[in-house]
């Protein structure tokens, strides 16, 4: 249990930071 | 070598040449929303769903918003394909009683089959119940090889669309994807299968008893050894055709069973051999087309076909040599081709489709990202061996994988212009839009994701037990076993080099992170160039303009896809395939 909320976790902080990544390449471009 | 094998590998190109124009077309339609001869059935399924998921037809998205769209999209579907692996013992559809799949190799899946990798850890006749298998896995086929799609298409309209930051709707190109162009060949393509021979059922694993009853001996974990006389036999089967025509048309790779499309249940026939490397290339060959229709730039479309084509046959001509010539050690022995066996170096190949065959499969799988077997490349001479690894580290843009050859050569494509503009001194233009700062910078982010990742993690595998242990063979060959893993993972390809135990946590756990980080760390700045370029106005050819489409084009076009390639990875293949080579030649094999 303890390492299936590690695995979605990781899961979705993955995705978070693809996010912030476009966000990074949205803000370089405005720059 | 052989006049026989020499023609199927002309004949394969040929059909692919001959399948490019119509799927382009038929693409184009689709997503530029024209009329097809599938609308009467399939526009009130579409509606339907827009409906249901209440997302507006007509509204069109910025590239963040479409990007963002995509990932949502992806991480809830990894998430769930997470917990359908968890908890399959306690779902229907799995009348063998399969137990649910441990935590690391369900991430490893998960993450695997989001993004169109399909890398196995596992075997899947043993580990995956039907409904994981269709429900989660099959799922996922369609959906990764959809958005590479509709991201390939993103990119095109990015090129053809001047000063609007509009680049479609990602639900709706998914949707269209989805019905227009996976589902209905997948239907036609799984008869098809089917009428050759591979399995589509539900029901459970068949004992049959053995005509040939054998003597097995095992050694135990306390060192005995116990003999036993083997009577009977398992008959792994279930739903396979629909899987396996996915498999191959979504460049997905993950085979229903280990042994992938050397299984005579997924691959029977030499024509069901033929039939799955065409569905392999018919989307990314089609999507060239695509891109010179919607760019107004037929001419542009086949110059990328043409670098395309041009380092197909440089692989699969290396590849077919190598494993033709056999292995120089077995001096012996009569290697050469015959009305009575094939010749050349058969280890781990299948006597159905033997040496152009799987030089050929081996080839077209790893030029595209699909994964798909027909033999085991672990069992390739070294340099045969180095073509499927070449290949994928190349960034798997011959053809490439649905959608994301398409967009890989894009990333190839802007840094080309980029070097005739600095050449002739003047700002780059592709197809009439300037190239900038920006657009190249983006061009190396996507670039450099794939080298430090498929670089870091095979260096810190080659260097620490955990890594070491899973090889099988010591010496060159299991650093390319290694290598061959994080290239593989990176690309998305998904193919092994069959030597390496591949499930344990610091692989489920490395291998999953190189495929998330290989796939969408390397689609968002492709994303953002063309959302750079959506916004730009066009520019008139001038004398001064670089062409991009001719001969020329395509020789610069294939020339910076090798000197990135082997600038990055030389070294690496020096210690592995190449020195492995070289000591097979003094005689010193692995």
């Amino acid at each position: 249990m303890m390492l299936d909320i590690v695995f979605l976790a990781a899961t979705a902080v993955f995705f978070a930071v693809g996010i912030f990544y476009v966000r990074g390449c949205e803000r370089l471009k405005k720059e | 070598m052989t006049a026989n094998g020499w023609f199927q590998i002309g004949l394969y190109l040929f059909v692919i040449f001959l399948v490019t124009k119509p799927m382009g077309i038929f693409m184009t339609r689709v997503f530029n929303r024209e009329k097809t001869f599938l609308d009467p059935l399939l526009r009130p399924i579409e509606k339907a769903v827009y409906r249901l998921t209440r997302v507006d037809e007509r509204r069109e998205m910025r590239w963040t918003e479409y990007t963002i769209s995509m990932l949502l999209f992806s991480g809830v579907s990894m998430a769930l394909l997470y917990l359908i692996e968890r908890t399959q013992r306690w779902l229907p559809l799995n009348p063998q009683k399969l137990p649910n799949v441990d935590p690391a190799l369900a991430f490893g899946t998960a993450a695997s089959f989001t993004t169109n990798t399909n890398w196995q850890a596992y075997t899947g006749e043993s580990t995956m119940s039907y409904l994981t298998q269709m429900a989660g896995l099959a799922y996922h086929n369609f959906a990764s090889a959809a958005v590479g799609i509709v991201l390939a298409i993103v990119v095109i309209r990015g090129i053809a669309r001047k000063e609007t930051e509009k680049l479609g709707n990602f639900w709706v190109d998914t949707t269209r994807c989805l019905l227009w162009v996976l589902l209905p060949v997948c239907l036609v393509g799984s008869m098809v299968l089917i009428s050759q021979g591979v399995v589509q059922n539900f029901r459970p694993y068949t004992t049959v008893d053995l005509i040939q009853p054998y003597v097995a001996q095992a050694t135990g974990a306390d060192g005995k050894t116990t003999t036993q006389t083997i009577t009977q036999q398992v008959i792994a089967q279930g739903p396979v055709a629909s899987q396996e025509v996915i498999k191959e048309f979504g460049t997905n790779g993950g085979g229903f069973f280990n042994a992938n499309s050397a299984h005579p249940f997924e691959n029977p026939t030499p024509f069901s051999n033929f039939f799955e490397m065409v569905l392999i290339f018919a989307i990314p060959s089609g999507l060239t087309y695509t891109l010179g229709r919607m760019t107004g730039s037929l001419r542009h479309g086949w110059a990328v076909w043409a670098a395309m084509a041009f380092l197909f046959l440089a692989g699969v001509s290396t590849a077919y040599w190598a494993e033709a010539r056999g292995n120089p050690l077995l001096s012996g022995t009569d290697q050469r081709a015959s009305a009575l066996q094939p010749g050349g170096n058969m280890e781990s190949k299948e006597v159905r489709f033997g040496i152009a065959n799987t030089a050929l499969f081996a080839t077209v799988t790893t030029d595209a990202s699909c994964g798909a077997v027909n033999g085991m490349h672990d069992s390739f001479t070294p340099l045969g061996g180095m073509v499927p690894l070449i290949n994928i580290m190349l960034g798997e843009v011959v053809f490439g994988g649905v959608g994301a050859g398409l967009y890989g050569i894009f990333v190839f494509v802007v840094l080309a212009v980029f070097i005739a503009g600095l050449m002739v001194g003047r700002t780059p233009e592709y197809l009439g839009k300037k190239i900038e700062a920006y657009d190249v910078k983006m061009a190396m982010l996507a670039v450099l994701i794939l080298t430090f990742t498929i670089l870091t993690f095979s260096a810190i595998a080659v260097v620490k037990p955990y890594g070491t242990s899973s090889i099988s063979n010591p010496g060159p060959h299991g650093l390319s076993q290694i290598l061959y893993a994080y290239t593989s993972s990176t690309g998305n390809n998904g193919s092994a080099f069959a030597g390496l135990n591949a499930n344990t946590n610091w692989y489920n756990t490395t291998t999953a992170v190189a495929q998330l980080l290989g796939r969408f760390f390397m689609i968002i700045p492709i994303m953002a160039i063309a959302g750079s370029l959506a916004k730009k106005k066009t520019v008139p050819e001038s004398a001064g303009t670089f062409p991009v489409t001719g001969g020329l084009f395509a020789g610069l076009l294939v020339s910076t896809i090798v000197i990135v390639g082997s600038l990055t990875f030389f070294p690496a293949l020096s210690l592995g395939p190449i020195l492995e080579h070289l000591l097979m030649q003094a005689g010193k094999v692995f």
